[in-house]
């Protein structure tokens, strides 16, 4: 049967209230540089192009997070904030609280990943492109107990 | 708080509690292309000698584990009795329950954590090891799993 190119686990999603707070107490507890904090402008929702746009449920839209990545051994793990609009890190925090949210993996072939994905029950919520890279999130906790996030870094592959 | 408290900081581990790790178990291995790995129950409670919350309790899982690259993923199906595994998946449903580190001396660092107020939670013995888990969920919003294997 066919399945995804590797199971090599690369980051774990985390979504909480404040983000500066969060990364600082791992950052004391585990001996850590604080992490630089990306963040959107709160004002400005940008117009979706090919190469930069985020898509949540059907429809391309601002989907705005902090976020920060933590090096924790070979994985990273991501504090994401998310701003208080749709999104597939507010809807999480809205069903579950703060919290683990996601596992992600690197994969070779974003389109064909999510075209895989839903063969086996697993649609895609949420996707973006940021240029260097895209990533998605698919409806996995009923059948995986987590959501699952797949990456494509570097150009576009079939 | 005391810095670097663990003297590392690999995660060795992610926990998700499930409520059939059957039909879990075979979605990974369906989706990630391996063999659905077989759980196993935790010890009985004369060997695994678990304390939750203070008290012994007689609480055991089926656990899996999935190799996924530098760490295991973790599947948990708890029994009915009182555990933080019970007690999470009763409250919370399915999900991701903690993440674990792989410490030296456990004795000191779970007395360490508790110093900077993230209470012992549940402890347990395992053939070659101990665990504990700690109550890091107000700092971290996720719970810490050391775990410290026998030399």
């Amino acid at each position: 049967m066919e399945h995804i190119d590797n199971n090599n686990l690369v980051k774990i999603g985390l979504v909480v209230d404040d983000l500066e707070r969060t990364a600082r107490t791992f950052c004391e507890l585990f001996g850590m540089e604080m992490p630089a904090v990306q963040v959107p402008d709160p004002d400005a929702a940008p117009e979706p192009t090919d190469d930069n746009y985020t898509w949540y449920r059907g429809e391309y839209r601002p989907t705005r997070t902090k976020f920060a990545n933590l090096q924790m051994g070979p994985v990273t793990l991501e504090l994401l904030e998310p701003y208080d609009e749709p999104s597939p890190w507010n809807e999480f925090r809205q069903k579950h609280g703060q919290g683990v949210h996601f596992i992600a993996f690197t994969v070779g072939g974003f389109n064909r990943h999510l075209d895989l994905l839903e063969k086996f029950g697993m649609p895609t919520t949420h996707k973006g492109e940021y240029g260097a890279g895209r990533y998605a999130y698919v409806e996995s906790e009923d059948r995986l107990g987590v959501t699952l996030g797949v990456q494509e870094l570097g150009p576009r592959q079939d | 708080m005391d810095k670097n408290l663990l003297g590392t900081n690999v995660i060795t581990q992610i926990g998700i509690l499930v409520n059939d790790i059957e039909k879990v178990s075979q979605a990974y291995a369906d989706f990630f292309g391996i063999e659905k790995p077989k759980w196993f129950w935790t010890e009985t409670a004369d060997v695994a000698q678990t304390r939750y919350r203070g008290q012994s309790t007689p609480a055991r899982a089926k656990l899996a584990f999935i190799n996924m690259g530098s760490l295991q993923l973790e599947l948990i199906e708890p029994d009915r009795e009182p555990s933080t595994w019970r007690e999470y998946l009763d409250e919370h449903g399915e999900g991701p329950h903690h993440i674990a580190f792989v410490v030296e001396g456990m004795k000191d660092k779970v007395a360490l954590l508790e110093k900077n107020g993230m209470p012992l939670v549940q402890k347990g013995e395992y053939t070659g090891g101990r665990y504990a888990y700690m109550d890091t969920f107000p700092q971290l919003k996720v719970l810490v799993e050391l775990l410290e294997n026998d030399k």
